[in-house]
């Protein structure tokens, strides 16, 4: 048998998308960000829903991820004002549920993906913040390679500790890599054994180098070609940079090895995507950043970066917190739904923007009243949508009663505006003489014939 | 029709509680707009007060069509003369539903829904058993899914149905006869032998549970790098954009092996009017070699002996059906003269038996299980991993004579051991014929 859905029948999730767009457009006739935020929200959403295919998809998407978050949060602290920042995220919403109205929502597996990539997006994010506070301590990233270059100091111990770090850090990854990214299970037994010799190679390599320098550092005594030697290779930037780079590989691979290793040893999926994730989202969120590095203080300063990647971090750790409780309130059979949820984002756009703005103002008036119907018809339609998704799934309905239905609620919202635009008008020219008291005085006597009327019908 | 319940599904409750929200918010942040906005929620409120209950009538019809190969077999009227019929369906097979509904009302259903009961026992394939539909009076809307069978008799249930208004707010829901067919009936008969799950590598005719390149249609699976193009499924990249792969049940080849024990002890019966075991086992064999190669499964015999075994290699071909009918004829009168193209081996069948199956077979065992040795045998198959049926003629039944009961008690422990080994048995109780033995057998296995 047909499951029941979680996808409206196509006439009404294209109703429901129409209205939802009319009412977007008309909120950034006026707040031009809530069209970024719509854009930002739609472009996330349909990236998440690309999650469950291949790994080449994951890939693209865990990098889209990340820079989609990047470049939103980015635009929002471009704008600063508090209220296109509200309409914004308002926007955001309402291109998440507009895509989710639309497609349905994402496949089990796409979400738990989604929900990773996010995770490890914002543990990337939250690791660069330090990096970027780092480079704006040491006032430019000339300063700041240079103390990174220059953390162990220029003596024969501090040499020897670059040594021993960068030997170790290469041993761990050596040691942290998992067999089955190198080899298949048959030949599990002979990659153990290379990589037995591959790590003692490693020890050897690094104790023969640590105990030339140490026997360099004695012969100064003995012979002064000794001590150029040793003040050569104490001095040396190249050397402390080749100590450097393979410190930061060995120890990102040793990184990278564990949690993929963890990953692996948990999954009980066919295949895991946990590789392709790190590597789209380890593009996505470094590159932009190294990226903002190299274009230098002109375009972004580090003070900005270290901002960026900051409050990234926090909202997708808010994010994080906020997603199990927005995938379950979102069920097709869950409390609201998800087209309950692009209503509430539009009403709580035409809230703002009415809110905000001047009492005199018509146009940001018929605005915000177009919002508002469209987040009713939204709603309504939306709900009946629901209901035979439940009962009878997304195949098997006939487009007639469902465009009977939506006619009902579009004609609805078509009285409606008109009526709010004409009475929007009169208290528009009769302001001040019409007050808010006053207003609520119209409001009062059509909700009492609004409510004896339906008490009446009922 | 019954328990018609009428309710009002849309109060407009959240469309007053919005209005009054709005409202307030525009009294406490002093804005007109909000306050005038407060109004476009009340529309939709008071129109949830709107229309009149739905006035629906229906009737509707169900017909059954079973589909086997290319042809279609009509449903069968009940012998109480009843209206409703059934259809009589193999394990495997597939059934067309098709359920008409017609308005019968004055009034045209805005929205009507209906949900057909699907025997809970059976899952559709095709098509959905649910519509939501808008009806004129006298029109009729179709409900078209198919539903693949297993065995046992499966009644269908009424119609759910539930019409709206056209304002969406007012509901009647009821249940609904359906005229017409109602029942499909599974009970493979004796030349509908049920095949087991025993098949080798080879294509062939016999579906298994694992996925591949057949025709029936069996899972979707993710999409992964080198699937053929033509198993994509295109139409649901179309609707989501996810590349999925249709798999078909993989058909394999099998081989089909029927040990006729005709031992000496297989010449016992309750009474001296009743036939042996033996000449029971061999007729049971007969017709199910018979089916089997009807179906084009390559079929062999084993027959035998006291210490002598004697065999027809597995072919289809019309010379090996001769060579099992004069095989079978022979063990009849306990008579292996070495026929033409028969192979014989000595010693015992218990060791000697599993040496003359081929690697990858189905074993039909017939034997009535008077002694230990069948059991030794089927104990001694089932651990080379063969898959093996039995079939007992019980030829303890008969005279209430306390040998014979306690004859019959051993012949019951002996069976109650061959269920143990994972065999599918049917104790084929003499006074019912061997069709109707092995329709029995089907919940016999059910509950092994």
């Amino acid at each position: 048998m047909t499951p029941p859905s979680e996808r409206l029948p196509t006439e009404t999730a294209g109703a429901v998308a129409l209205a939802a767009v009319v009412g977007t457009v008309a909120l950034s006739l006026v707040e031009p960000t809530t069209a970024v935020g719509t854009l930002a929200g739609g472009v996330l959403a349909a990236t998440l829903l690309g999650f469950g295919r291949s790994h080449r998809h994951v890939v693209v998407r865990s990098a889209l991820v990340a820079v989609v978050v990047l470049g939103t949060v980015g635009t929002a602290g471009a704008v600063g004002e508090p209220i296109a920042i509200g309409t914004m995220a308002v926007g955001v919403v309402i291109g998440i549920g507009l895509c989710g109205a639309l497609a349905g929502p994402p496949e089990p597996s796409a979400r738990r993906r989604a929900g990773l990539a996010a995770f490890v997006t914002g543990a990337l994010t939250a690791g660069l913040v330090p990096v970027a506070l780092g480079v704006e301590l040491a006032g430019g990233v000339g300063a700041a390679l240079s103390s990174a270059l220059w953390v162990a100091e220029p003596t024969v111990t501090g040499l020897v500790s670059s040594i021993l770090l960068g030997g170790l850090a290469a041993a761990l990854a050596v040691i942290a890599v998992p067999p089955a990214m190198c080899t298949v299970p048959q030949r599990r037994e002979r990659y153990i054994t290379v990589r037995r010799s591959f790590v003692a190679s490693i020890a050897i390599a690094t104790a023969v180098t640590v105990a030339a320098v140490l026997v360099v550092a004695m012969l100064t005594a003995l012979t002064p070609l000794a001590s150029l030697l040793l003040e050569v290779l104490v001095g040396s930037s190249l050397v402390r940079a080749l100590c450097l780079l393979v410190t930061v590989v060995g120890a990102g691979v040793a990184c990278l090895g564990f949690v993929v290793r963890r990953a692996w040893s948990q999954t009980t999926a066919r295949s895991d995507a946990t590789v392709a994730i790190l590597a789209g989202t380890g593009v996505g969120t470094v590159t932009p950043f190294l990226a903002a590095l190299a274009v230098g203080e002109t375009v972004v300063t580090a003070t900005e970066l270290t901002a960026l990647y900051g409050v990234t971090a926090l909202v997708l750790g808010v994010t994080l917190i906020v997603a199990p409780w927005y995938g379950e309130v979102v069920r097709a059979d869950g409390p609201v739904g998800p087209t309950a949820l692009l209503a509430g984002s539009l009403v709580l756009g035409a809230v703002v923007v009415a809110a905000t703005a001047e009492a005199t103002a018509f146009l940001v008036g018929v605005a915000a009243l177009l919002a508002l119907t469209a987040a009713c018809f939204v709603y309504d339609v939306g709900r009946y949508g629901r209901t035979i998704a439940l009962e009878i799934g997304s195949i098997g309905v006939d487009r007639r009663p469902q465009l009977v239905r939506i006619a009902w609620s579009g004609a609805l919202g078509v009285v409606a505006v008109p009526v709010g635009v004409a009475g929007l008008w009169i208290a528009t020219v009769l302001a001040p003489t019409l007050s808010v008291p006053a207003t609520i005085g119209v409001f009062a006597g059509l909700a009492a014939v609004g409510v004896g009327a339906w008490v009446l019908w009922r | 029709m019954t328990d018609r319940r009428l309710e009002r599904v849309d109060d407009g409750e959240w469309a007053f509680v919005a209005s009054l929200l709005l409202a307030g918010l525009g009294v406490a942040v002093a804005s007109p707009i909000l306050v005038v906005g407060a109004t476009i929620p009340l529309w939709y409120g008071v129109s949830a007060g709107f229309g009149a209950p739905p006035d629906a009538r229906i009737s509707s019809r169900r017909i059954l069509t079973r589909r086997s190969d290319d042809a279609a077999d009509e449903p069968q009227a009940r012998e109480d003369g009843a209206d409703a019929g059934f259809v009589s369906a193999d394990p495997g097979d597939t059934v067309a539903v098709r359920t008409t509904v017609r308005n019968t009302g004055a009034e045209t259903i805005v929205d009507l829904r209906v949900v057909d009961d699907v025997p809970d026992a059976l899952s559709v394939v095709s098509g959905t058993p649910r519509l939501c539909e808008t009806l004129e009076p006298g029109d009729e809307a179709v409900l078209e899914y198919e539903l693949a069978v297993h065995r046992g008799e499966h009644a269908f249930g009424g119609l759910t149905v539930r019409a709206r208004n056209v304002t969406g707010t007012v509901a009647e829901t009821w249940s609904d006869g359906v005229g017409g067919d109602d029942e499909i009936r599974c009970h493979p008969t004796a030349e509908t032998v049920p095949l087991g799950e025993g098949t080798n590598d080879y294509a062939g005719e016999v579906p298994t549970d694992e996925g591949g390149s057949g025709v029936e249609f069996y899972s979707v699976r993710e999409y992964e790098p080198g699937d053929p193009v033509g198993s994509i499924d295109w139409r649901r990249y179309a609707g989501t954009r996810e590349l999925a792969t249709v798999e078909y049940r993989a058909e394999r080849a099998t081989r089909i092996v029927c040990v006729v024990d005709v031992r000496s002890s297989q010449f016992r019966a309750a009474t001296t009017e009743r036939p042996p075991a033996a000449e029971l086992s061999a007729e049971a064999a007969r017709r199910t070699a018979d089916t089997l190669l009807d179906e084009g499964h390559p079929t062999g015999v084993v027959g035998i002996a006291d210490r002598r075994i004697t065999t027809v290699p597995p072919d289809g071909d019309t010379t090996t059906r001769r060579r099992i009918r004069d095989l079978l004829e022979a063990a009849r009168r306990a008579e292996f003269t070495g026929e033409e193209g028969t192979r014989t081996a000595y010693g015992d069948p218990v060791d000697e038996v599993p040496r003359t199956l081929p690697g990858e077979a189905q074993v039909y065992l017939f034997s009535s299980f008077v002694d230990d040795e069948p059991v030794e045998l089927l104990e001694r198959l089932r651990t080379h991993g063969y898959a093996v049926r039995v079939v007992s003629p019980d030829v303890t039944a008969g005279p209430d004579a306390l040998e014979t009961r306690l004859e019959a008690l051993d012949r019951r422990t002996r069976l109650a051991r061959a269920r143990a080994t994972g065999a599918r048995v049917v104790d084929w109780d003499l006074e019912r014929s061997f069709g109707l033995v092995l329709s029995d057998a089907v919940g016999e296995v059910g509950v092994r």
